[in-house]
């Protein structure tokens, strides 16, 4: 028995760690892993969106709040959408090295502001909110290490 | 607090809960790459523009819905 359930702890955590892809035998480039965060970042970006627009929906925003959220949602979303092409493989992000730098640099600040915002009358909503904030926080944070390392960028940093 | 605004509460925590659940069923799906590095590339740009412009389908939706003008 307690070796069925250490198998399934093991299990567990070794589920917990696909965040970074792993079920792939072969090993992953840093391309591929730039374009995984990134599309993390996306997947994170639209929980925030669904989970404002729904706590707004149940009343439990101010319309006011709502409306300088979602703005700043906007922002970032478009933020995203422009970046997301200078990603498609090294040679453009090298070329376009500095609009890279900038437009992550301005999603780590966006969803900053969103997480520091964060004006839900739901505690648990509004850390729910802070959390996936902070992921997308973290996750461009982590393209601008991978950028880093590989040479792409060679200044700036996260603020 | 009365009882509609805590199933009102207890309705949104699904919700979030429901969307966090999918997300993440989605990020370990797109985890699964295939030999082939370009084809896996193109296929996680193509899928994150398409999130990206569904994401922005739910604020215009829900700026609409709260009477606000379109960003």
């Amino acid at each position: 028995m307690k070796l069925l359930i250490s198998l399934c702890c093991s299990l567990l955590l070794i589920g917990c760690s696909a965040k970074r892809i792993s079920t792939n035998p072969t090993p992953i480039t840093t391309w591929e892993q730039v374009s995984y965060d990134n599309l993390q970042i996306s997947v994170h970006n639209r929980a925030i969106a669904k989970a404002i627009t729904a706590a707004n929906q149940a009343g439990l925003l101010e319309t006011s709040y709502y409306d300088v959220v979602s703005r700043e949602g906007i922002n970032l979303t478009n933020l995203h959408k422009a970046l997301t092409p200078l990603l498609k493989d090294e040679a453009t992000a090298r070329t376009n090295s500095e609009k890279v730098d900038l437009l992550l640099n301005q999603l780590v600040n966006s969803s900053t502001v969103i997480a520091e915002t964060a004006s839900i009358k739901n505690e648990q909503s509004r850390q729910n909110l802070i959390t996936e904030a902070q992921l997308v926080r973290s996750l461009a944070g982590s393209i601008l290490s991978l950028l880093r390392e590989s040479g792409v960028i060679t200044a700036g940093g996260v603020q | 607090m009365n009882e509609a605004t805590a199933a009102k509460i207890a309705a949104l925590i699904a919700a979030l809960s429901a969307i966090t659940i999918e997300d993440l069923q989605e990020i370990k799906n797109d985890g699964n790459l295939g030999p082939d590095v370009a084809q896996n590339i193109s296929d996680l740009q193509n899928k994150t523009a398409s999130i990206d412009d569904e994401t922005l389908s739910v604020w215009g939706q829900g700026r609409k819905d709260a009477g606000l003008s379109q960003v």
